[in-house]
């Protein structure tokens, strides 16, 4: 469902992405990990279509996203949930209306299907009586949770997360990263979360990638992760220590 | 010679970010023109940008027509000449006054919070939400305020120019003492369909200028919260250099084609 062929990213000449293959199949989560500022939401943001790739194909679905306008990409993006790693609620909405809002958009549900959908969606990220709230009124990890059931109110076939445990403590982390994993099988979705939380990535995830340098310098599941011979992954993961 | 460097990489700056707004203009316009415009999303900007502004626009036209009024009674008594005090007060607000001063507290007022709303919404990525939910901000969220703009501006500065005529009857009635059917009667012939139309045709300008600026500055904003301050103070402090600008501009155009 994505499929990344030789992407190459730099800011300033700064080489940011410097050849990066992935493919993420249907049902799968991807995760990559790394440094803060290694470049792991520059990948998310390249996938979205936010920003031009220097060089590289990425392809959704067989659709090259580099070739197509921004009309065009609005509309393989109505299919892609994506959680911002600060949420980026709507705060001059309500929770209700910040859910309604890609429903009434790009969908001809009627309101009371709406309000279905985000009564389920609420349950879903286990949260209930809500909806009148404000994003200031709640806490990180409601938000986070908020941002979750946003993303996959269209129930989208691809999943995107940006640091989703982000200023979270160990145990919201975790429920969070339990949240995100079962949602994503639910949806049978191929899913893509960067993160630093290596913990919590290791326990979810099909397939992990260690971001070094602009290169995915290691990847694999678990298993293979924990015998790679490599440095700068062994350092990064303390498999030695 | 790093003099001369900077004034060139000024220029050069200058000239990049023109080219930036045209774009921004010609994009805005062409979504107008392909996709019309969110009649709801209009209907809120209206409210919001007309009910925010109307108190404090009245308030300043009153005072402006009145202030008008008190100084040119001790100008024209010198010449025994108070009964023009209408024709000056009315003339001044209609052709220049309310357009340009209610244009200025306009931006101020919803020009400022047009751009916080906006940089603000730059800053904290929920633009860039709106697009990853498959949606275009600026279909959305600036288009609107655009349109919104350009239909309330002229309201509130008709409003404005009744207003301030009122306050110069105000004085001039009670304090000059001029007949009140007189100062009505001079008003109403003083004032030409072309000084009414030029002054609104000014004020549509007007609008164009604040809401394209604060809609464009907001967009443009970054780094954090102290960027949405610095970008908001730029726009409204553009809004102003140009309305005051483009007025000289438009001034002498309405009146060499229609003087």
């Amino acid at each position: 469902m994505i499929r990344v062929i030789g992407l190459k990213k730099s800011f300033n000449s700064h080489l940011v992405l410097n050849g990066i293959d992935l493919e993420v199949e249907k049902n799968q989560i991807v995760s990559i990990i790394g440094e803060s500022g290694s470049g792991k939401s520059v990948f998310l943001k390249l996938i979205m279509g936010f920003l031009q790739p220097d060089e590289g194909k990425i392809f959704i679905n067989g659709t090259d996203i580099n070739s197509l306008d921004e009309r065009k990409l609005l509309q393989i993006r109505k299919n892609i949930g994506y959680l911002f790693q600060e949420s980026a609620l709507f705060d001059f909405m309500t929770v209700y209306d910040n859910l309604a809002f890609p429903l009434r958009e790009n969908t001809d549900l009627s309101e009371f299907d709406i309000k279905k959908r985000i009564k389920d969606s609420l349950s879903r990220v286990e949260l209930h009586d809500v909806e009148n709230k404000t994003p200031e009124e709640l806490s990180g990890g409601m938000k986070k949770r908020i941002g979750i059931a946003r993303a996959i109110i269209m129930e989208p076939k691809i999943f995107l997360c940006d640091e989703p445990t982000a200023g979270l403590d160990p145990n919201k982390s975790l429920s969070i990263m339990r949240l995100i994993s079962d949602l994503a099988r639910s949806l049978k979705s191929a899913s893509i979360i960067v993160s630093h939380d290596v913990s919590n990535v290791l326990r979810f995830s099909d397939i992990i990638a260690l971001l070094y340098n602009g290169k995915l310098i290691t990847k694999g599941t678990k298993e293979e992760i924990f015998k790679t011979n490599q440095k700068e992954a062994r350092e990064f993961l303390m498999l030695d220590s | 010679m790093n003099f001369i460097i900077k004034i060139g990489r000024y220029f050069i700056e200058s000239l990049q970010q023109l080219g930036q707004v045209i774009f921004f203009i010609a994009e805005i316009f062409l979504k107008f023109i392909r996709n019309g415009v969110k009649i709801n999303e209009v209907t809120k900007q209206i409210f919001a940008q007309g009910v925010q502004s109307i108190g404090i626009i009245a308030l300043t036209s009153l005072a402006t027509g009145m202030v008008l009024a008190i100084q040119s009674v001790v100008i024209l008594s010198r010449f025994g000449a108070k009964e023009y005090i209408a024709q000056l007060v009315s003339l001044s607000l209609v052709r220049e006054l309310s357009p340009v001063l209610g244009s200025i507290i306009f931006a101020g007022k919803a020009g400022s919070k047009m751009a916080a709303e906006i940089s603000s919404m730059k800053v904290s990525e929920q633009l860039l939400a709106t697009r990853a939910m498959g949606v275009d901000p600026e279909e959305y969220f600036i288009l609107p305020r655009i349109v919104a703009c350009t239909l309330v501006l002229p309201i509130l500065i008709v409003i404005s120019e009744i207003l301030g005529v009122f306050g110069g009857y105000v004085i001039g009635v009670w304090e000059a003492n001029v007949p009140h059917a007189i100062y009505l009667h001079k008003t109403i012939v003083a004032i030409r369909l072309v000084d009414f139309i030029g002054g609104l045709i000014k004020t549509l300008f007007f609008a164009l200028i604040i809401s394209v600026i604060c809609c464009f500055e907001g967009y443009q904003a970054k780094g954090g919260s102290i960027g949405v301050g610095e970008y908001t103070t730029k726009a409204v402090a553009l809004c102003c250099m140009y309305v005051i600008s483009f007025n000289f501009i438009l001034t002498k155009v309405i009146l060499t084609f229609w003087g």
